[in-house]
């Protein structure tokens, strides 16, 4: 290749050729290096970036939501907060969508503070996901025992868990969900029991279902009173539709 | 007889058409980014899995689809600059554009990367991109060695 190079510039610059060449090398090194040194440096800035996002403690949000008013409407999706409550904030998620978890642990609580626990907002909880139901199973496998919501917050937790590759087999799901169960403090035979037998899928087949009937294309998704609101939104793009639908209502 | 286009044309040519590909999947995903929403990603996870992990932030305000925005605007405005500057200027332009084109490409690799080995997901938005960097990159290198011959 250099010896091309050599030839063909000789046509064109006969004298200075060999000291213009050595700066062309030198400075395409150069180029080059300062690419990749900048590069490792991004990368090293980019690696670094909260390195805390690992499961943090599964009681905290839990009791909480342990005290308000939860159960199961009519048409099976968990609640919490009072069935009379003037405004309905549906949110449409899955357990392995990375925003959902965002939104679940950052901004459901703030809501759940803020509204619910007020009897402004009653939450309620619909299953989206097109590739499986088996979690979502198990989460109404723990409402059956009265803890879908600490379920569901440490089921968000631990969503590396369940991404991270540990999962190969069933046996390994299933082993997963009963630690989440034994965290929440749940009957753990009577949870496994559920959980094997399917008791829920259907009930989830029909919220996924209904999600789709409504047009939810994606998650995380929220019915606020009328007001369609897509994507783990600022808190307070939650916090003006659920104030207007409460102004609405008076 | 059929003649050959001029190289350097068709080269600059193709880096500003591939560029404003590489803006459009950049300011696709900066935007799902910013409203905190999933990309789509033709059924997979991937995407999504991706976009929220730490790397795709580098520091607080500046995530990895924002520096393709900025990216591929930077190979866009010193492509289109040429023949607009005098010729001490022009000689750069060509090693500025390898430059930049370098550092999008060492960047896009180090992204499959992750994606191959640490996140273990596929985003084909940044397959997309790292694939349209990859071939301005071979351009900006094949640009300079037209540069090469030029008397300084």
């Amino acid at each position: 290749m250099a010896k091309k190079r050599r030839t063909r510039t000789t046509k064109v610059k006969p004298e200075p050729v060999e000291a213009s060449q050595n700066r062309q090398v030198l400075m395409i090194v150069g180029v080059t290096l300062v690419a990749v040194i900048v590069v490792g440096l991004l990368a090293f800035l980019s690696a670094q970036s909260d390195d805390d996002e690992t499961t943090t403690s599964p009681t905290e949000g839990g009791t909480v939501v342990e005290e308000i008013e939860t159960g199961i409407t009519e048409d099976g999706y968990p609640y919490q907060g009072s069935p009379d409550a003037p405004v309905k904030f549906i949110e449409y998620s899955d357990y392995l969508c990375g925003h959902c978890k965002d939104f679940a642990l950052e901004k459901e609580p703030k809501i759940v503070a803020d509204y619910v626990a007020t009897g402004q907002v009653q939450y309620i909880f619909h299953y989206y996901a097109l590739q499986q139901t088996l979690l979502a199973e198990a989460s109404h496998c723990a409402a059956d025992q009265g803890h879908f919501w600490a379920y569901h917050r440490v089921m968000f937790e631990n969503q590396g868990r369940i991404t991270s590759g540990e999962i190969e087999t069933l046996e390994d799901l299933e082993a997963m969900l009963v630690d989440f169960a034994d965290q929440v403090g749940l009957d753990v035979p009577a949870f496994r029991e559920c959980w094997s037998s399917h008791k829920h899928e259907q009930t989830i087949i029909n919220s996924i279902e209904s999600a789709q009937a409504v047009g939810v294309g994606g998650t995380p998704a929220f019915f606020i009173h009328d007001e369609f609101v897509v994507g783990n939104q600022p808190y307070d793009v939650f916090q003006q539709a659920i104030e207007e639908a409460l102004a609405e209502g008076e | 007889m059929h003649r050959k286009r001029r190289f350097v044309i068709s080269n600059s040519k193709a880096i500003v058409g591939l560029s404003l590909v590489g803006l459009a999947i950049a300011l696709y995903l900066a935007l799902n980014y910013a409203q905190d929403q999933a990309p789509y990603c033709a059924g997979s996870g991937g995407c999504e899995s991706v976009q929220t992990s730490k790397y795709a932030t580098i520091v607080d305000g500046l995530t990895v689809p924002l520096l393709g925005v900025i990216g591929y605007l930077l190979l866009l405005a010193l492509t289109l600059l040429r023949g607009r500057l005098d010729a001490q200027l022009e000689f750069y332009l060509p090693w500025l554009t390898y430059g930049a084109a370098s550092l999008g490409f060492f960047f896009s690799a180090y992204l499959t990367y992750l994606e191959a080995f640490v996140l273990q997901e596929w985003c084909y938005w940044c397959l997309g991109s790292a694939a349209v960097m990859t071939v301005i990159w071979a351009l900006s290198i094949a640009e300079l060695r037209q540069a090469w011959f030029e008397p300084a």
